[in-house]
């Protein structure tokens, strides 16, 4: 189980500095979706002096390409590699692009002297999805796998659907790959950002099936997916019933209280608090 | 090298800088800065964009830097853009 | 608190020309032109004013600019804070009209005109509860003071809760009203008045005006919880810092500034008490709907409040008993024994500037300009048994954290944590609560060492100000203490 990994515009200066705040295991800065065209290029040149000036900060540090029939992919990845990544997020992979993409990979890293990079490849596509198991046996480069729905649903040109049943074959498949070759998978992000209900049963199907985390799109996402993904079904029900316990006890007037046979400490008690907190987030009115 | 075509590039956000580029008949660097933090760190900024425009063999502009606030490596990422935005 | 020599007094403390204020009926009259025939103007005189209107404020202005025509000079105004609205005064700072001025707050447009050194006898920034002390003690003379309220009756009972612009309670007039040699209520709604703050004994004219200032100014200047991921993070960190020290418990009381992390806070907190089922005794300062929501909700049993920020704080005062009005000096005033501000278990305040040794700067700008002020900043820091400061590391490029404060607003030994995104800084006084802390829980504990290289690193260092010779004024601290002389800005 993991942290979240927080999506940050690449062209957006204030972000760059301020996303290393947040709880996440990596930070992925994005020069697709994120980025409008005419910043394309200003987008770059900026996230390469980002990366190399920020490295006083150690969360792992991601940068999500534009797709490689996109007239940006080559210079993107060219000046990318240059700069201290932890490696390269690739949409709308498959098994067939995937090959000119690492092809070109290793250009550049020969020209520059430089490690291989690890890759985190998104499922986007239908033939993303069904050539997932191909991808993953060709290259030992793959160390993750985002399910990217959005982009899924418009290949199969289908709506969402309340419980997400259009997703539940790409989720098995992609959880299923990945933990047969012990990689790590990010379930889709979550678009409707103030819909924290939302979001936390989103979250909790992409766990049930075998997902490591979620991506967040918000930092609001990212308290509420952490608490998902670290505590087990189990102690989050746990937690709720301590919580459920303690306040009985108050209002009886006790001061300490036992749960299930043994005297709950504030340790015990602090840690079903946090759990409670952070699986309601970030409320307001 | 000079700057021939004009170009822009960077924001008026906060923490972001917009900087843009004009051919200078006086074939000499005019540099014109106004920043929200003149005071605490103008000379830095201005070497900064000395600094870059060297980097890239400038001899000649007039460039407007309009800075809120950018740290160091966002400056020069930006007036890096403008320029190669006036070449291509 | 022992008692201190008062360097700033202007008047020898007297007995005469207070004991035996004449006890006339109070003169009622309608528009400032009668209301000049019935006080006394001379060169000289001192006045005062409340700025409970806020940015909707607009009889300072006015009165002044009419003291101006009757060619009254050498004025000191005695205003509790000045806004930018008030910038219409700048002329009269310019042509020594005003050559003195005591507030608790001045904001950047008048601010500048301070630092670039046109006040002539200076500037003198004291906490709310200090001015309260001045007043009431007699150690500032205030010659007239008026008060704008929006409800009267012709005697001179007054309020903020009734009439056509209710404004709140009147928390900053009534030393105002109690000291001062000469008051006159502003009022456009002259009505009964059941349950006056100001009262007639004090009070020698009431002057009916078309209307007491614009409605909208003096409700919608309160800033809003802060947007910002950022911000909230902060806001959640601060709270969950609170948890771990034990300072969340049944019967706690806190105040939080206005500013849009602070309020966050308020917010984060509201959420933290209810899940808990904790009740907190009271929040107390300046009041806003979320401080009204939790009274409503029961998650606090009182609100003690010396100014409302908005329609709703305005509305709850009126019809809840449990939200209760003070005045500054029950507020913050130190010679009161009970004053709210020293019964407060936590404070979330913010800071333009917090130094290595944990001094906070709300006064100047790291420009130097004058642009803030303590208000009730070092009153309820000191007061409070923990005084937590919530701000983002950097603005616009500029360190909140810095070797050394520009303007010590409130001094190191009131200041308890430094909470920003990138981890808290505990005050070396806990450094037992810092060591506990690590070894017990996650939370990002940093040395504020550490948090200032961090920026450093990111920002570079900036230039010092350039200050002038010239003094402008001087910061007091809340038992008339001078922490910090203010200079005027070195001309470019």
């Amino acid at each position: 189980m993991r942290k979240s990994a927080l999506f940050v515009p690449g062209n957006q200066a204030s972000m760059h500095v301020g996303a290393f705040a947040f709880d996440v295991d990596a930070i992925i800065f994005d020069l697709e979706d994120a980025v409008a065209l005419h910043h394309k290029d200003s987008a770059r040149t900026l996230l390469r002096h980002s990366l190399s000036t920020l490295t006083m900060f150690k969360i792992p540090k991601y940068v999500r390409v534009n797709p490689i029939d996109s007239p940006f992919f080559k210079e993107d990845i060219a000046q990318m590699i240059q700069a201290p990544i932890d490696g390269l997020m690739i949409p709308k992979a498959d098994a067939y692009n995937l090959l000119q993409i690492i092809k070109w990979c290793e250009q550049v890293e020969t020209q520059h002297s430089k490690k291989q990079t690890p890759l985190w490849i998104i499922v986007e596509t239908a033939l993303g999805v069904e050539t997932l198991w191909d991808m993953v046996n060709t290259t030992d480069r793959i160390t993750h796998v985002l399910l990217g729905g959005e982009d899924l649903m418009s290949d199969l040109h289908v709506k969402q659907t309340y419980n997400r049943q259009e997703l539940a074959y790409p989720r098995a498949k992609v959880a299923m790959v990945s933990k047969a070759k012990k990689l790590l998978c990010y379930d889709t992000p979550y678009v409707e950002i103030n819909n924290e209900k939302g979001l936390l049963e989103d979250a909790i199907q992409a766990k049930n099936v075998g997902f490591d985390s979620k991506i967040a799109i918000h930092p609001s996402q990212v308290d509420v997916i952490n608490a998902v993904f670290s505590y087990t079904e189990e102690e989050i029900n746990q937690a709720k019933e301590i919580i459920e316990a303690y306040n009985q006890a108050q209002q009886q007037g006790l001061g300490a209280f036992s749960f299930k046979g043994k005297m709950v400490d504030k340790p015990v008690l602090n840690r079903a608090m946090h759990i409670i907190n952070s699986i309601e987030g970030n409320k307001h009115d | 090298m000079e700057i021939k075509k004009a170009a822009q590039a960077g924001t008026y956000e906060s923490n972001d800088v917009y900087v843009q580029l004009f051919e200078n008949p006086n074939h000499t660097i005019d540099i014109q800065l106004t920043s929200v933090v003149i005071k605490q760190f103008g000379e830095q900024i201005h070497q900064v964009i000395q600094k870059t425009l060297k980097q890239f063999d400038i001899t000649s502009c007039i460039i407007v830097v309009e800075d809120k606030g950018a740290l160091d490596h966002v400056l020069a990422a930006r007036i890096e853009s403008a320029i190669l935005r006036s070449l291509s | 608190m022992t008692n201190q020599a008062y360097a700033h007094r202007i008047t020898p403390l007297t007995t005469t020309r207070h004991a035996i204020k004449e006890r006339n009926d109070t003169n009622f009259v309608k528009g400032i032109q009668t209301m000049f025939e019935h006080i006394t103007l001379f060169d000289g005189m001192s006045v005062s004013f409340h700025h409970h209107l806020r940015n909707g404020d607009y009889w300072l202005n006015e009165i002044l600019l009419e003291l101006e025509k009757r060619n009254i000079k050498n004025i000191t105004l005695v205003a509790s804070s000045l806004f930018d609205v008030h910038q219409k005064i700048i002329p009269l700072i310019k042509n020594q009209t005003i050559t003195k001025i005591y507030a608790a707050y001045v904001s950047k447009k008048v601010g500048e005109v301070i630092s670039e050194g046109y006040l002539k006898d200076g500037l003198v920034m004291h906490t709310h509860g200090y001015r309260a002390l001045m007043l009431t003690h007699h150690l500032v003379s205030v010659d007239v003071a008026f008060i704008v309220a929006s409800a009267s009756d012709k005697q001179g009972n007054a309020s903020g809760s009734l009439g056509k612009t209710p404004c709140g309670v009147l928390g900053y007039a009534i030393a105002d009203a109690q000291s001062a040699q000469q008051v006159v209520i502003l009022s456009d709604s002259i009505v009964p008045v059941d349950k006056p703050e100001i009262h007639s004994d004090w009070v020698d004219v009431v002057c009916e005006v078309d209307s007491i200032g614009d409605a909208s100014g003096i409700v919608s200047g309160t800033t809003q919880i802060t947007k910002d991921p950022i911000g909230l993070k902060i806001a959640q960190l601060a709270v969950d810092f609170c948890e771990a020290a034990n300072i969340i418990k049944e019967n706690m009381s806190f105040q939080s500034g206005a500013g849009g992390i602070s309020l966050a806070v308020m917010d984060k907190l509201h959420h933290h008490l209810k899940n808990k089922n904790i009740k907190a005794l009271f929040a107390s300062g300046g009041t806003t709907k979320l401080l009204v929501d939790m009274l409503e909700d029961n998650t606090v049993s009182q609100l003690y409040d010396v100014q409302c920020f908005d329609l709703d704080a305005i509305q709850s005062l009126a019809i809840n008993k449990n939200h209760k009005k003070m005045s500054a000096m029950e507020y913050a005033d130190i010679t009161y024994k009970d004053n709210i501000a020293n019964k407060l278990d936590v404070v979330f305040l913010g800071a333009t500037e917090i130094d290595l040794d944990f001094n906070v700067n709300v006064t100047t700008g790291s420009d130097g300009i004058i642009m803030g002020g303590s208000g009730g900043h070092a009153d309820v820091a000191n007061g409070a048994k923990m005084t937590i400061i919530v701000s983002k590391l950097m603005q616009s490029r500029l360190s909140v954290v810095v070797d050394k404060v520009t303007t010590i607003s409130t001094p190191s030994e009131d200041i308890d944590c430094f909470v920003c995104e990138f981890g808290l800084a505990l005050h070396p006084r806990h450094q037992a609560l810092a060591d506990h802390l690590k070894k017990t829980t996650n939370l990002p504990i940093k040395d504020i060492r550490e948090l200032y290289d961090l920026a450093i690193s990111l920002t570079g260092i900036p230039n010092k100000i350039a200050f002038a010779d010239q003094k402008i004024g001087v910061s007091l601290y809340r038992d008339g203490s001078i922490l910090d002389e203010l200079y005027a800005i070195a001309s470019v």
